[in-house]
């Protein structure tokens, strides 16, 4: 064997090797992939059967000469498998390589599990994680009723089946099969904290309806043939089943890794190998790929895969990102990316401690505006909630919305419209530009991937908004100097919905600055609490008891998850000694509070509304659709509206939903701060329009993740009707189908399993922002019961019911 | 004990099965099995009481199948329950029931219904029926007497009660509706009223023909059971308020409402009776007040004495209005008075004492002289005539034949005594009691005594432009519209003044009075003027046809 | 909190339509037609053109109420709009007519509109009045909750039927499986069910003396009283917005065939000019 060696062996047939094997094949370079399995590209291979797999980041071009793109888990492989076929790729299936060594002479000998041995110049590992499953380690774990992936749920019928692990594969699997199986899911936390949004909504209603059966804070014991015994909290528990799934996560092959004498940065579980730019690891000849080099996106994987073999030819081939970045910085002359690249890392804080790779692709995410002095970024009250960072020049914020000459000046590397991006409501001030400059915009999705994800980009983001905030919201004019020592004692508290902040009658000692969600107002009277009022976030609570050096005068409670800006006690007054105009402003305030209350204890019907609206989770919306029950004669105009201006599918649901006094809160989207539906939309087709109107584009694939993750169930997943509702034919002589009805299928004479073809996509209220006039289900209500209102307007509202 | 009771061997779970169903028994190896009092229980489908069980025989129990099935090794045989018929989802059942609203009729349906039925009931129903509808012509109606005229399908369109004049054939509409969509033409009018008037004389107003009006833009049809003659005041005040300035030379005056601005009444009088002058100048109130000459002398006030006149037969009466005018036979105007009639019974024409059967001939003077000189030839000629002055001869007995020179003697008697008679008092002093005498130089002769009678020329109608009925006005007294009873001589003209007409008669809308409008004593089409529309084709042999075909209004 | 179509706008529909009517009743008093005043005279033709106009637009209502996402204004402005115009049309219309009627079309169609006002008023009043009942009657609850509420009480029903003798078992029974909710238009007008076999089974389960089983005879009664007053709310829902729809069974066909008249009057009016 040792006669030929080859000029490139890839280890691992996933997207990255698969694809630099294809592209050394095309480029006619000799070399060989080795496989473990029978099959390429085995992860992939073990999905679900028939699940999508996306093509994220969608910015990011595809570089190979493998075809990629979103689809189903089989015609994805398909295509690969023809690929591989037509460029005559070596592939060397059933060959687990076991160990590599790096002769003196530089020649890597790659031991497979058959014993034989290949010789090669460079090596590839493209391995990825999922490569090696964390097996069960407890007695029997070997059994045949243990299994480690699910390829097909419907395979299994009337079956018990354990599934272990509590990611979003094991949740997968087990909402999956509880279809028709009867699934048990072993947790080893006390609850899903590692799962999507979506997923977590899934698993807890299946488990609240007892679809799904959960052991949490348990670990296996051991595995019996027809049962598994689980360590929980009180002793063990024998769960007899038909089948174990254990998705219990993978690693990093680390033993094989270093085995290799690729070093690992820490001794982390999680802790994956350092590479260079060209993915060449510490041993030199040795290059990491995909997921196991840090990139477990399959599109970034199949390009290193391309690149990684360019460089070992030694070719200095650009990213696959080069040309777009160049057209996202063409504003700022035929610079070299690498240097705007190093500029954007020099200058900007935030971003300096982002990887080269996760830098360049944020860039490529984010807008570059080049801007002549005095144009204007956005304005106040826009519903804009991108994240602005400043490259060259300087902006000027207009802090009075009335006068334009009250600005605080930016320079280069400083950020702004965070706030907007936390609290997720209206701009707070207009921003104009001071100097001509060069601003970049990045997208709030992918700001709070980052917060998320990059401690260094939290920690800088928080230090300068909170100083923001409170000068905004708290103490508008006062310098940040002064302010310095207030701000030194903030730090960030975050609610859960109706988490108690502070209760009446405790000592006081410091206040909150709400800068995400919003509270709720409550006062014991007569034994039982009364809401007096609800404060949206930009507002400040407890400063009555600092300024009265008395306790509690009232209960705050947070009406929805709640971030607040927690200030002390004594700092803050120490500011209003020093700020006497401040401190007149915060009095007037706190007198127009006391008054509110006492009005409001004097009427608590109003405070139970408010009350009500809260429960229905009213309040962490920005634009509500609430029914007055006393003048709706329940002849559904607004769902057929709203079917007839969207397509022939209504957003809307107007008798479910709760009603209290004669306030009704039909089922229907409130556009909240944050949106649920956003937080995992994997083509990001959920947008917030400047107005405020959350909507899906027409990039939606149908995932259904928004259906699972807003919490009111205003968002379904629906095919337009075929047959459209056409009025006169409908009036004349009743054909076709009604305002807002679905014609039958059976009427339409549709073959079975037509309708499944229809590719569904979901839909939700998008307060009609492309039809002037306004929200259709209030103006085709003949009653005028039907109306918009935001949380602010709850008081007025609650009021006039009065 | 099968049943539902917990307490049963074979307990079936179900309402509708009872407490205690049926009761299993064996004997001898057999099994038996019997309903309960009031239990239904089929086996293999038969209604049954107690009765042997065969292999395989299937027992229902309410809802249950209960089959006893060959031995399966335990036992002699094997009963197997089955629940077929289960209970319902409640749910689905109430969900499914509940409905708002009529499902058998919709709001479409019931829409089309209606507004079919509607076309076709009263438009496309009428409609073709009055294509095979043949309306005859109001004048063959009406000449031929026909009373039962075919009435057109279309009366549900009418928007109105036609008017009376109309009625006899206002149930056949095409016979004014001719074209469709077409107003109904003034020929259609014509064919009955051919010769209706004009208002005024078209060579002089050329408005006066008013050739852009239609017949029916005044006379409005259809607008229910009254006159389709227009009385309102304002149709002629409009132009007659200004008559003055606007039509100076017509010489008419202004009149826009009888009650407070009507004109004077001016009375047509005879101002000349020798040259027949008849004149219409001087008002009522005028003065001097018109005086009319009718040459006869009739002082109203001598024969309306209170104290009564003597009648040569009846002694002394007291004389009233009527006993000398009486209206026409219309009851509108008085009837002319006449000297047989109203005068002779007091006015007797006799002339000789001692001829007292004879009077003279009345209203004829020369007839009158032959007549009293015949008279007195034959007297003389025969005799015995009794006046004491006359000669012997005369008053010989009659019949005594008379000589050549007697005959001489009695013809100038004859002739000398008429002439007496006829010039004096019985003759021209009679006549001259209420007529003017005036002398003649005629030839002597037999009928001519060298005086003549004027004749007498009074008016009879005093207000010729306006219609009056004394009829109408029957209940008022004669005195209150005629000034008779202080009228000292003919010449008066007796006609009441315009305010005595306004003591009763006011304007359109006068509330205290008589409402009265022009058209009521004044028509619009004047029939001293020709034909205001001229018919086409259409030969004056015709006007006989149409006799009394409604009088034009 | 909302405002009603009565008030709507500071009833300025209100307003408008008194003007119009205001107009028309004293171009009708000033005006001084040659004869009775009548449909052919111009003032006449003006209101009649008037009328037969604001007939169509107000049938326009329900084509306008359909076409969702058009036009400037609210729905509720058309409503409150087509409430009083409505209303001034009775009275332009009577003025067009001069007061004459007869036994005629036109005088149908007349007849045919005043129909059409009236189930109108009635509409209103249905509208005005019913919505606070409704909720209240409702007391929060969907008409699912309440039928899911009816089902489980009968399911909790038939099961302690099951433990009782038949004769209660049977009443029982019956009491579930033949429980009537709406039916024709007529029992869901009355908004009671006469022989409701439920109330049959209380009565029934009341008067029969106790045969032991005191316990589940209690709870049984106590089932039968909560579905009996379930229903009677759930009849009277069904009652309240059976009438709130069902008055337009009568507004919208005659209303339709209002237009066919109107245009048979049109028509036969010219025919016979």
């Amino acid at each position: 064997m040792a006669g030929d060696t080859y000029r490139i062996a890839i280890v691992g047939s996933g997207p990255g090797g698969l694809s630099a094997a294809g592209h050394a094949a095309k480029l006619g370079v000799s070399h060989v992939l080795l496989e473990r399995t029978d099959h390429l590209s085995d992860t992939i291979y073990k999905y679900q059967r028939g699940k999508y797999v996306m093509s994220t980041p969608d910015i990011l071009p595809l570089r190979s000469d493998m075809p990629f793109g979103a689809g189903k888990r089989e015609s994805i492989l398909d295509h690969w498998n023809k690929q591989t076929a037509e460029l005559k790729v070596n592939v060397r299936y059933n060959s687990e390589v076991k160990a590599i060594q790096k002769k003196d002479d530089g020649v890597f000998h790659l031991t497979c599990g058959d014993g034989a041995v290949i010789t090669a110049e460079n090596v590839i590992l493209a391995i990825g994680l999922q490569g090696n499953l964390n097996k069960l380690t407890c007695p029997g774990g070997d059994l045949p009723l243990v299994q480690y992936q699910l390829d097909d749920p419907e395979e299994y019928e009337a079956e018990t089946i354990v599934v272990i692990g509590a990611g979003d594969a094991g949740v997968e699997n087990a909402i999956a099969l509880s279809k028709q199986n009867n699934v048990v899911i072993i947790n080893r936390e006390g609850e899903f904290l590692r799962v999507k949004q979506g997923n977590l909504t899934l698993i807890t209603n299946a488990i609240d309806k007892g679809v799904i059966q959960c052991f949490y804070n348990a670990e296996p014991a051991r595995v019996e043939p027809d049962a598994i015994i689980l360590n929980t909290a009180d002793g063990e528990a024998r769960v007899p089943c038909n089948r174990i799934i254990a998705r219990i996560g993978a690693a990093a092959p680390r033993k094989f890794v270093e085995s290799c004498g690729i070093k690992f940065p820490s001794a982390d579980r999680a802790a994956l190998p350092e590479v260079s730019g060209t993915y060449e690891s510490n041993v030199p000849g040795m290059y990491i790929i995909g997921a196991l080099g840090g990139y477990p996106l399959i599109k970034q994987a199949m390009n290193q895969g391309l690149e990684v073999v360019e460089y070992i030819l030694g070719n200095k081939i650009a990213p696959a990102d080069e040309p777009l970045l160049k057209k996202k910085f063409a504003g700022l002359g035929d610079a070299d990316i690498e240097a705007v690249i190093a500029e954007v890392r020099a200058t900007i804080p935030v971003f300096s401690g982002l990887n080269p790779l996760l830098l360049r692709e944020t860039m490529l995410e984010s807008d570059v505006h080049v801007l002549k002095a005095g144009e204007v970024v956005f304005r106040r009250n826009d519903y804009t909630n991108s994240f602005f960072t400043i490259l060259r020049g300087g902006v000027a914020i207009q802090l009075s919305p009335t006068d334009p000459n009250v600005v605080v000046k930016l320079p280069p590397g400083a950020f702004f419209g965070e706030m907007g991006l936390i609290s997720g409501r209206r701009r707070t001030a207009t921003v104009v530009a001071a100097s001509d400059c060069v601003l970049l915009e990045t997208p709030r999705r992918t700001m709070l991937k980052l917060v998320k994800s990059i401690e260094s980009v939290r920690r800088t983001l928080d230090q300068t908004a909170i100083m923001r905030q409170v000068q905004t919201h708290l103490a508008p004019g006062v310098s940040t100097e002064a302010l310095k020592p207030l701000v030194e004692t903030a730090e960030i508290k975050r609610f859960k919905p109706g988490e108690l902040i502070f209760a009446q009658g405790d000592k006081g000692d410091d206040m909150h600055l709400i800068r995400s969600g919003s509270c709720t107002v409550s006062m014991r009277v007569g034994g039982r609490d009364i809401v007096l009022s609800y404060v949206p976030s930009g507002n400040y609570v407890g400063e009555m008891a600092l300024l009265s050096d008395s306790p509690r005068s009232a209960t705050i409670r947070a009406a929805n998850a709640t971030e607040t800006v927690r200030l002390q006690g004594d700092a803050f007054k120490a500011l209003l000694e020093r700020e006497p105009e401040l401190k007149a402003k915060v009095e007037a305030k706190f007198r127009q509070r006391i008054m509110q209350n006492e009005q409001m204890t004097r009427r608590p019907e109003a405070g139970n509304i408010i009350q009500f609206l809260i429960e229905q989770g009213v309040g962490e919306g920005t634009d509500v659709l609430l029914i007055d029950e006393s003048l709706c004669v329940h002849c559904d105009n607004c769902e057929k509206a709203c079917a007839e201006t969207h397509g022939g599918i209504s957003r809307l649901k107007r008798e479910a939903g709760p009603t209290f006094a004669t306030i009704h809160v039909p089922t229907s989207c409130r556009h909240c701060e944050h949106p649920h539906c956003m937080s995992d939309c994997p083509p990001n087709a959920i947008h917030r329009a400047p107005d405020g109107e959350v909507y899906i584009d027409d990039s939606c694939i149908g995932c259904g993740n928004c259906e699972q993750n807003c919490p009111y169930g205003v968002i379904q997943l629906a095919a337009p009707p075929e047959v459209k509702f056409d009025i006169f034919s409908w009036l004349l002589f009743g054909k076709g189908p009604g305002p807002g009805e679905e014609m039958s299928y059976e009427k339409k004479k549709m073959a079975p399993g037509e309708k499944v073809d229809k590719p569904k996509r979901a839909v939700k209220c998008d307060m009609c922002k492309d039809i002037a006039g306004g929200a259709s289900c209030v103006r085709a209500c003949p009653t005028g019961a039907a109306m918009r209102v935001s949380p602010e307007e709850f008081m007025s509202v609650a009021l006039l019911t009065k | 004990m099968v049943g539902r009771g917990n307490d049963c061997a074979v307990h079936l779970p179900d309402p509708r099965v009872l407490l205690h169903h049926a009761e299993l028994s064996f004997r001898g190896g057999d099994i038996y099995i019997g309903p309960s009092v009031g239990a239904d229980l089929r086996i293999n489908g038969v209604l049954s009481q107690m009765s042997k069980l065969a292999i395989g025989d299937v027992v229902k129990i309410g809802p249950y199948d209960i089959i006893l099935e060959a031995n399966d090794g335990t036992g002699p045989f094997t009963i197997s329950v089955e629940l077929v018929q289960p209970l319902g989802d409640d749910l689905q059942r109430l969900t499914s029931q509940v409905k708002v609203g009529a499902s058998w009729v919709s709001a479409r349906s019931l829409s089309w219904a209606l507004a079919l039925l509607l076309a076709l009931a009263f438009f496309l129903a009428p409609w073709a029926a009055s294509l095979f509808h043949e309306a005859p012509p109001a004048l063959l109606i009406l000449n031929s007497q026909q009373i039962e005229i075919p009435a057109a399908p279309t009366n549900v369109w009418t928007s109105g009660h036609i008017s009376g004049a109309h009625k006899f054939f206002g149930d056949s509409c095409e016979t004014c509706h001719v074209t469709p969509f077409v107003r109904v033409q003034d020929e259609t009018c014509l064919t009955c009223h051919e010769n209706v008037e004009h208002h005024a004389d078209p060579q002089r107003f050329a408005f006066a023909a008013f050739g852009d009006r239609s017949c029916q833009s005044c006379h409005k049809e259809h607008m229910g059971n009254q006159s389709i003659v227009l009385s309102d005041q304002s149709f002629c005040a409009d132009c007659h308020v200004d008559m003055r300035n606007a039509h100076a030379d017509v010489g008419l005056r202004d009149a826009s409402n009888f009650g407070t601005d009507h004109p004077e009444l001016n009375p047509t009088i005879v101002t000349d009776s020798a040259l027949h002058l008849v004149e219409r100048t001087r008002s009522m109130t005028d003065t001097p007040p018109p005086r009319e000459d009718s040459s006869l002398d009739f002082p109203h006030d001598r024969h309306l004495r209170p104290g009564g006149v003597r009648d040569p037969v009846r002694g002394n009466v007291s004389l009233d209005c009527i006993d000398c005018h009486r209206v026409d036979g219309g009851g509108a105007y008085m009837l002319p008075i006449s000297y047989d009639k109203d005068c002779r019974r007091c006015h007797a024409l006799k002339f000789d004492t001692f001829i007292p059967d004879r009077e003279m001939i009345h209203g004829q003077p020369e007839e009158m002289f032959k007549q009293i000189r015949d008279v007195y030839d034959a007297v003389a000629m025969r005799g015995g005539y009794t006046e004491p002055e006359a000669p012997e001869l005369i008053r010989r007995r009659p019949g005594t034949p008379l000589t050549q020179e007697q005959k001489k003697q009695a013809s100038d008697w004859a002739a000398a005594k008429a002439e007496t008679i006829m010039n004096g008092r019985f003759g021209r002093g009679q006549c001259d009691s209420c007529h003017q005498i005036f002398e003649t130089q005629a030839s002597p002769g037999p009928t001519s005594a060298g005086w003549g009678v004027e004749p007498v020329s009074a008016s009879n109608v005093w207000f010729p432009k306006s219609k009056f009925s004394h009829d109408g006005h029957r209940d008022v007294l004669c005195g209150n519209c005629h000034e008779a009873r202080t009228s000292t001589s003919s010449a008066d003209v007796n006609m009441p003044t315009l305010a005595v007409c306004q003591n009763c008669h006011g304007g359109e809308e006068s509330t205290d009075k008589v409402p009265s409008t022009c058209i009521m004593c004044h028509d619009f089409h004047r029939q001293d003027l020709e034909a205001m529309r001229q018919v086409a084709n259409k030969s004056p042999t015709d006007k006989s046809n149409i006799q009394g075909a409604g009088a034009p209004q | 909190m909302q405002e009603s179509i009565l008030v709507y706008r500071d009833h300025l529909y209100f307003k408008v339509a008194l003007a119009a009517v205001l107009a028309a009743i004293a171009a009708y008093v000033w005006h001084t037609p040659l004869g009775a005043p009548n449909g052919g005279t111009w003032l006449g033709y003006t209101l009649g053109v008037a009328a037969a106009g604001l007939m169509v637009w107000l049938a326009w209502f329900g084509v306008r109420k359909r076409r969702y996402g058009v036009g400037k204004l609210k729905l509720e402005d058309w409503l409150s709009a087509h409430v009083y115009l409505g209303l001034a049309l009775a009275i332009l219309a009577t003025l067009h007519a001069g007061f004459q009627f007869g036994w005629n079309v036109h005088t149908l169609l007349y007849a045919m509109m005043m129909i059409v006002i009236v189930s109108g008023i009635v509409g209103v009043y249905f509208y005005i009045r019913f919505p606070r009942i409704v909720t209240d009657n409702r007391r929060g609850l969907t008409t699912e909750i309440m039928l899911s509420q009816l089902a489980d009480l009968d399911r909790e029903i038939r099961q302690l039927g099951m433990t009782l003798d038949d004769a209660t078992n049977a009443a029982v029974l019956k009491a579930t499986q033949e429980t009537a909710i709406s039916g024709s238009l007529v029992q869901q007008l009355r908004g009671f069910d006469p022989d409701c076999a439920t109330s049959a089974a209380r009565e029934f389960v009341e008067s029969s003396e106790s045969k032991g089983h005191d316990v589940a005879r209690r709870q049984l009664l106590s089932r039968l009283v909560r579905k009996e007053e379930l229903l009677r709310r759930i009849r009277r829902d069904v009652q309240l917005r059976c009438l709130l729809r069902v008055w337009l069974l009568v507004h919208v066909p005659v209303s339709i065939a209002c237009l066919v008249g109107l245009l048979v009057h049109v028509v036969t009016v010219f025919y016979y000019w």
